[in-house]
């Protein structure tokens, strides 16, 4: 380690680390070592660390006068407006869901409407289609057979009388 | 920042106290002008309060607080890069005169080795290396120098593992040193 172009990459990332105080026992024993060995690693070290030191004439600027009350002003005026803004969202929410509950009971009643009205068959309806029927029951009971109807319709023993009633 | 989750705004005011030096000191050196910095702080304190709510200590404020400052530099840099037109050319450095890199340039005696510079030049030398660094070695050198952040810490605030910091700062420190060697005595 005699060169410093012989110091390899992960050599000079571990020189930064030890300078940064950020290498386990292991490599900082490695390090040491190095440095110990090498001129040119202890130079090296050396150059970083003056160069480390320079930054210290960087411009440490300070926040203007003011700065905070008219970030604090910013920070509330922002705040109320989106406050603003949310209480509509807020309103325009409660009248979208207000809507929703209105649509669905609309709905619920025509599905309702249909189902009784149409969908099921309502014995009381079905008593009244069927009145003249229920009236003639006892007629009809004297038919045995629907056979024998059939042969009376054919034997056209009422078609005079049925004529005679429709000139009527 | 506990205390500004839970509705206290004195502690907001001391939050905004205690911080918004550091930040500006940051963002100047990430960003052309104090203007720039100021209002970019700015808009770290505006984020940090609208996320008060949903703050949870995982990990150290300060860290949280660079992680934004990181994004909004970045977001920024981007932004300017886009619209920028850069000139170099010394006569046309507007109405303030001429840019302290174009006086350094100008001067050649400023390359001569060993040579002793005075405070506010060698000031100026190390703002230009700094500049010449890219956007995150230059934030991982300032965070690490000025607010004296962990490899770790830097890591979580630049959405970098441990190892990528430690290698970043490594070609930071590596550039700076071949910036600077040269007003070594």
């Amino acid at each position: 380690m005699s060169s410093r172009t012989e110091l390899t990459s992960e050599q000079r990332d571990n020189l930064v680390a030890y300078l940064d105080g950020e290498l386990n026992e292991g490599a900082t024993n490695e390090i040491e070592q190095l440095l110990a060995n090498s001129a040119e690693a202890r130079a090296e070290v050396e150059r970083l660390s003056t160069t480390w030191n320079f930054l210290d004439d960087l411009a440490q600027p300070k926040a203007s006068p003011g700065f905070s009350e008219k970030t604090l002003a910013t920070v509330k005026i922002a705040e109320v407006q989106a406050g603003n803004g949310s209480r509509w969202s807020v309103r325009a929410r409660r009248g979208a869901v207000t809507i929703v509950w209105i649509a669905a009971l609309v709905l619920s009643a025509g599905i309702g409407f249909m189902a009784t009205h149409h969908w099921i068959p309502n014995p009381a309806t079905t008593l009244s289609d069927e009145l003249p029927l229920i009236e003639s029951l006892h007629i009809y009971s004297e038919v045995e057979t629907v056979d024998f109807l059939t042969q009376l319709k054919n034997s056209k023993l009422f078609d005079d009388q049925q004529t005679q009633t429709s000139a009527d | 920042m506990l205390r500004v989750r839970d509705g206290d705004e004195i502690a907001f005011t001391e939050l905004v106290e205690t911080y918004q030096d550091r930040l500006i000191a940051i963002f100047t050196h990430m960003v052309d002008g104090k203007e720039s910095a100021e209002d970019l702080a700015q808009d770290v304190f505006m984020r940090v309060y609208r996320a008060r709510d949903r703050y949870e200590p995982k990990a150290k404020f300060s860290t949280w607080l660079f992680h934004i400052a990181n994004n909004l530099a970045s977001n920024s840099r981007r932004n300017k890069g886009r619209r920028r037109e850069v000139s170099l050319n010394p006569s046309d450095s507007g109405p303030l005169g001429t840019r302290p890199e174009e006086r350094l340039v100008a001067d050649k005696s400023a390359f001569m080795p060993v040579r002793q510079v005075d405070k506010t030049e060698r000031r100026d030398m190390v703002r230009m290396a700094m500049d010449s660094l890219n956007d995150r070695q230059r934030m991982a050198v300032l965070l690490h120098k000025f607010e004296q952040m962990s490899y770790a810490d830097i890591g979580a605030a630049m959405d970098l593992n441990t190892t990528a910091v430690k290698s970043l700062l490594s070609r930071a420190r590596e550039n700076l040193r071949e910036r600077l060697e040269r007003y070594m005595k």
